[in-house]
């Protein structure tokens, strides 16, 4: 297993939701306040985390990696970083916020909520029920008032929940 | 018409978001988006118009770093037309060219003022607070297009000979309040009014210190400040007080 110590790098195995493991420093992870309250109580060196998908888990953990090596220097560096890292169909954004706010990575969860709410605020209100997976619980009467009111809402081929 | 074909294998695999997730994104959105998201359903209209989410929206938007969200407004005026522009305050910072836009005041045409007759026009948390006329209060929301006009104040004298105004947030009463100080001649200590949104009424507070307001109350940093004098002899001293909201109304 993989519970090895090199040096006085401790090492750590996570295991993404198809079972993929992916072995890191253990001082890496401690930007989740999850993983950190896991390390620190109960001393363990595997950590399943059977709810997020291994595709899920690479991107987070290249965020680790790149945000450990921040400095003052290359901050430009890793805005851009930063930019090309949300930039994904929005159905993986949305796993990775999903992700992200499990695992409690603060700064990364703030990034990750302005991005969605970025592709998000100019959709129709059909688009954002189908993202959200929300029902309609308006009655007709109530549903017609609001499209004669603001028909901008409901118009256009702003449905498209992808993007 | 709204049966669109989508890729139904994509939206299957999209997560559920957890609730406390769904109120970090939404308070991220502008206003614009936030307004038409009320039609989403009946959870979602109430979330929106829940006051501690109004609250976590504006203060959210107010810290923005970037500015994206925040706006300057002036007063412009002209021989042919008089209005309130606005222009984006990140434009002003990042932008070579900025484009002012009229907003355009409800209050105005519905009730048949002239922007010429407005004395007085402040913003505090997005809202803007204006006196048309004498005694004509107006609060108004441009995001939301609504506006109240206050109740008319009672003052104890028909002819006012000059009237100076605030208008500010009462963090600790969460509650937004209007200062009116009349002066009936040009010699006079001045009556103050408060009017405080919540209560929707006026009272009387006593002018105490006796100081003469000059110009309009600013709000800043959580207090009213005025620019004032001690007195109206050559030598007065010019100085600038500040009044609290909390202990006022």
């Amino acid at each position: 297993m993989a519970s090895s110590t090199t040096g006085e790098k401790k090492i750590l195995t996570l295991k993404g939701g198809d079972n993929e493991e992916f072995i890191l420093e253990e001082s890496l992870v401690l930007q989740s306040e999850l993983l950190k309250n896991m390390v620190k109580e109960e001393r363990v060196s595997s950590i399943p985390l059977p709810s997020i998908k291994s595709k899920t888990l690479v991107k987070i953990i290249e965020y680790l990696k790149k945000h450990a090596e921040l400095t003052p220097s290359n901050k430009e560096e890793f805005k851009n970083f930063e930019k090309e890292f949300v930039n994904v169909v929005l159905e993986e954004l949305l796993d990775i916020t999903v992700a992200v706010n499990y695992l409690k990575i603060n700064g990364l969860l703030e990034f990750c909520c302005q991005a969605v709410a970025d592709r998000i605020k100019d959709k129709s209100v059909e688009a954002v029920r189908k993202i959200f997976r929300i029902e309609s619980d308006f009655t007709p009467e109530e549903e017609s008032e609001f499209r004669k009111e603001t028909p901008e809402a409901f118009e256009g081929d702003l449905d498209d929940t992808t993007n | 018409m709204h049966s669109k074909l989508t890729n139904h294998d994509s939206i299957l695999t999209i997560p559920i978001l957890p609730a406390e997730l769904v109120i970090e994104i939404l308070s991220r959105l502008p206003m614009k988006s936030l307004l038409q998201f009320t039609c989403v359903s009946k959870s979602w209209l109430s979330l929106i118009s829940s006051p501690e989410f109004i609250k976590t929206h504006l203060s959210l938007s107010a810290n923005n770093k970037g500015y994206t969200h925040h706006k300057v407004m002036m007063s412009s005026y002209s021989r042919l037309t008089s209005n309130v522009k606005v222009c984006s305050l990140r434009s002003l910072f990042y932008d070579s060219i900025t484009e002012a836009f009229d907003l355009d005041c409800p209050m105005l045409s519905y009730e048949r003022y002239r922007y010429d007759e407005v004395s007085f026009i402040v913003s505090v948390n997005g809202l803007i607070c204006l006196l048309i006329r004498d005694n004509d209060y107006f609060i108004w929301n441009p995001s939301i297009r609504k506006y109240k006009k206050l109740p008319k104040p009672r003052t104890t004298k028909l002819v006012i000979y000059r009237t100076v105004s605030g208008f500010g947030y009462d963090e600790f009463h969460d509650d937004y309040k209007v200062v009116m100080v009349n002066f009936y001649d040009c010699a006079d200590d001045g009556e103050v009014k408060i009017y405080s949104l919540k209560s929707d009424s006026w009272r009387s507070v006593d002018n105490g210190g006796r100081v003469l307001a000059n110009g309009q109350g600013m709000f800043v940093n959580g207090k009213l400040h005025w620019a004032a004098s001690d007195g109206y002899c050559f030598n007065h001293k010019s100085k600038i007080i500040m009044t609290s909201l909390k202990n006022l109304g």
